[in-house]
């Protein structure tokens, strides 16, 4: 993993992803008008400028990213993208469950899980987290600021207040 | 002086129980905050700007500042016990703070360090009182033309003075375009909709920083933590009275040093683009400069600590009179209190100066009451602070991943706003690593509106004609200045080649 993933390479394959990016913004521009009225710039031209922009930028830091040699891996140490993943995997999890299963229960499993996964805490301590922390939005969210936010099925079903 | 009677009713706006306690929550918040590593003063403020929504503004933007402030302060205490800065703008104090703590001489440090912060933010909240008015009567004056081209100086001071202008070019451009998403101001058609439903109603700002800087942040502090296992240090830091003695004689010293640093940093954090952390490792560089014994800087010379710590409280303090006067903001924090003041219905610039007194002399007011807090809370109190530090990460992540999908949901109930955080918080992550600038992207993603409108205004004032700029008595030499600074790092480059022709006749 490390001998080919270098700084150089990821920088090379975000530039050209942006790019790709700005030149369809800069077609969509061109659909939109890009050209400049008497009142001043058409809908289009600044999304086409921007883009141009942006392009231009880009292409400035693939060269000069090419350029360099490659010694500098992405990931310096192989801890730096276990750790990553094992941190952004859960969060990641925990952002596309909130909608089915609500903030609350999300929030509680979530931080069980991660304190006896991650942080190989004795089962009770996970426990404690992940009732107290969503406990505390809920007080905090519901009763404080009364914000709401998504909620699990069986709250639409009527069966729990969460 | 008018400056003064304002100020008193702002204190008096203050005097209220509930907004006072809001100070103080902000205060201590952004003492925790700035005290955990890897959650920085904007990553808290971002946060927690959705949940103000629903309080009074005053209430909320003293708040929300008050984390700012507080920020200021936590984070040297990371910073010179264990070389962890938990924001960008404390990693200048670790270069002789550090060393120092080594030497046993943290808490001196720390103390030096707290009582040189409130000198400088104290400095910049008098300066603040008494330029506010003139630059809001200017400001009046002001009409499209001269916005516009105090926003080009904004983008100006990314790429001219800023590292990597062809990334930052490139990142101001993308904050630009994601900002022009969603329906065209003049004309009404839909612009970059692709043809989604969704991406008619634009990116919101909040849930891009929060992810760049919230999720972001812990994407970033998770492939670091191999480097630095901070559990495993577990000195908690007692500031004796002594210390405070001594450091406070140590600042006499230096008063000259202090002075000049607070001043450094209120106007380059004045000045839209650069905020406290450019100002802090100014001060550090301009001292070392000035300095009689430049040779013991990075080995615990004490100045090294109260330089960058005076200059960073200024400029934040700095960076809010722009914003509040012009709708500019000076750092990227100051952008997302901006972002706070549209939310609660009101609109930065000089009528907001001139409508609205108690909205603005009370959060005038509270710059002094902050600090005094925040200087308080850290003499007495940096052994608990220190204590948060041993929070276990296990627990913190977590949370903080859950105050983001809060903090984004909460916003406009919108689902897409959560995802958002998803994708800009991986985006985040990778363009850090990339070492593309985020805080430009951040500042033009705000500021992309406001551009286009005054833009836009000005060709009409003017007929189509691009001349208007230099026509007019401010904006002239504004947009000269301006386009100089954008051209820079190009003459620079120009300027390179051109001296390596010669050398390679020869």
């Amino acid at each position: 993993m490390r001998s080919f993933l270098t700084i150089r390479t990821v920088e090379i394959v975000v530039c050209l992803l942006l790019l790709a990016l700005s030149v369809m913004v800069m077609m969509e521009g061109v659909r939109l008008g890009a050209g400049w009225s008497e009142r001043g710039p058409e809908s289009g031209f600044f999304p086409f400028a921007l883009a141009l922009i942006m392009a231009i930028g880009l292409a400035a830091a693939a060269v000069s990213a090419w350029r360099e040699a490659a010694t500098r891996p992405f990931f310096e140490a192989s801890e730096e993208w276990i750790d990553l993943l094992k941190v952004g995997v859960p969060a990641g999890l925990a952002i596309a469950l909130t909608p089915t299963l609500g903030l609350y229960l999300t929030s509680g499993l979530y931080v069980l899980g991660f304190m006896a996964w991650y942080g190989r805490f004795p089962w009770w301590q996970a426990l404690l987290g992940g009732l107290s922390v969503p406990a505390g939005l809920y007080l905090m969210l519901r009763y404080g600021f009364n914000i709401a936010m998504p909620m699990s099925p069986w709250y639409r079903q009527g069966i729990l207040p969460f | 002086m008018e400056a003064l009677d304002l100020l008193a009713i702002g204190f008096a706006q203050i005097a209220d129980p509930a907004r006072f306690g809001f100070v103080l929550l902000g205060v201590v918040l952004g003492l925790l905050v700035g005290v955990i590593p890897g959650v920085g003063g904007t990553t808290g403020v971002a946060i927690l700007l959705p949940v103000t929504v629903y309080l009074e503004p005053l209430s909320a933007i003293v708040m929300l500042a008050g984390i700012y402030w507080g920020a200021m302060y936590g984070g040297l205490i990371t910073s010179i016990l264990f070389a962890v800065p938990g924001n960008p703008w404390s990693v200048a104090v670790m270069f002789d703070g550090r060393p120092l703590a080594m030497q046993g001489k943290a808490a001196l440090a720390m103390s030096a360090g707290f009582v040189v912060s409130f000198v400088g933010a104290l400095i910049a909240a008098v300066l603040f009182t008494f330029f506010a008015l003139p630059f809001a009567e200017i400001a009046l004056s002001f009409g499209p033309p001269e916005m516009f081209a105090v926003l080009l100086i904004a983008f100006g001071t990314f790429i001219g003075l800023g590292g990597a202008p062809a990334k930052a070019a490139v990142m101001i451009a993308a904050g630009f375009l994601l900002s022009t998403v969603g329906f065209d101001v003049v004309t009404g058609q839909p612009r970059l909709t692709f043809g989604t439903i969704a991406l008619m109603q634009g990116f919101h700002f909040v849930p891009i920083t929060i992810g760049l800087f919230g999720l972001g942040e812990v994407l970033y502090n998770a492939s670091e933590r191999y480097k630095v296992q901070i559990e495993e240090m577990t000195r908690a830091a007692k500031l004796g009275f002594q210390d405070v003695l001594d450091s406070i004689k140590a600042m006499f010293r230096h008063i000259w040093l202090v002075v000049f640093s607070s001043l450094l940093g209120f106007f380059t954090g004045v000045l839209p683009g650069a905020g406290a952390t450019p100002a802090s490792f100014m001060s550090y560089g301009v001292a070392q400069k000035l300095s009689r014994h430049p040779e013991r800087f990075g080995k615990g010379a004490i100045e090294g600590v109260m330089a960058p710590e005076a200059a960073n409280n200024a400029a934040g303090t700095g960076s809010v009179l722009p914003m509040l006067v012009l709708g500019i903001p000076g750092s990227p924090t100051a952008a997302i209190l901006m972002a706070g003041i549209f939310m609660w219905g009101f609109i930065p610039g000089p009528r907001l100066f001139l409508e609205q007194t108690d909205f603005v002399w009370g959060f005038i007011a509270s710059l002094y009451v902050a600090n005094v807090a925040a200087v308080l809370i850290c003499l007495t109190a940096t052994p608990v602070l220190a204590l948060m530090l041993r929070t276990p990460y296990a627990v913190l992540t977590p949370i903080i991943v859950v105050l983001c999908i809060v903090g984004a949901f909460a916003i406009q109930n919108s689902m897409l706003d959560v995802w958002l955080v998803l994708i800009f918080g991986v985006l985040g992550f990778i363009l850090r690593k990339l070492e593309f600038p985020l805080a430009p992207l951040v500042v033009a993603l705000v500021l992309g509106a406001p551009t286009e409108q005054a833009l836009r205004q000005s060709l009409i004032m003017s007929d189509g004609s691009m001349l208007i700029f230099f026509e007019r008595a401010i904006s002239g030499p504004l947009t000269v200045a301006a386009l100089l600074l954008l051209f820079l790092p190009l003459f620079q480059l120009l300027y390179r080649k051109f001296r390596q022709r010669p050398e390679e006749t020869a």
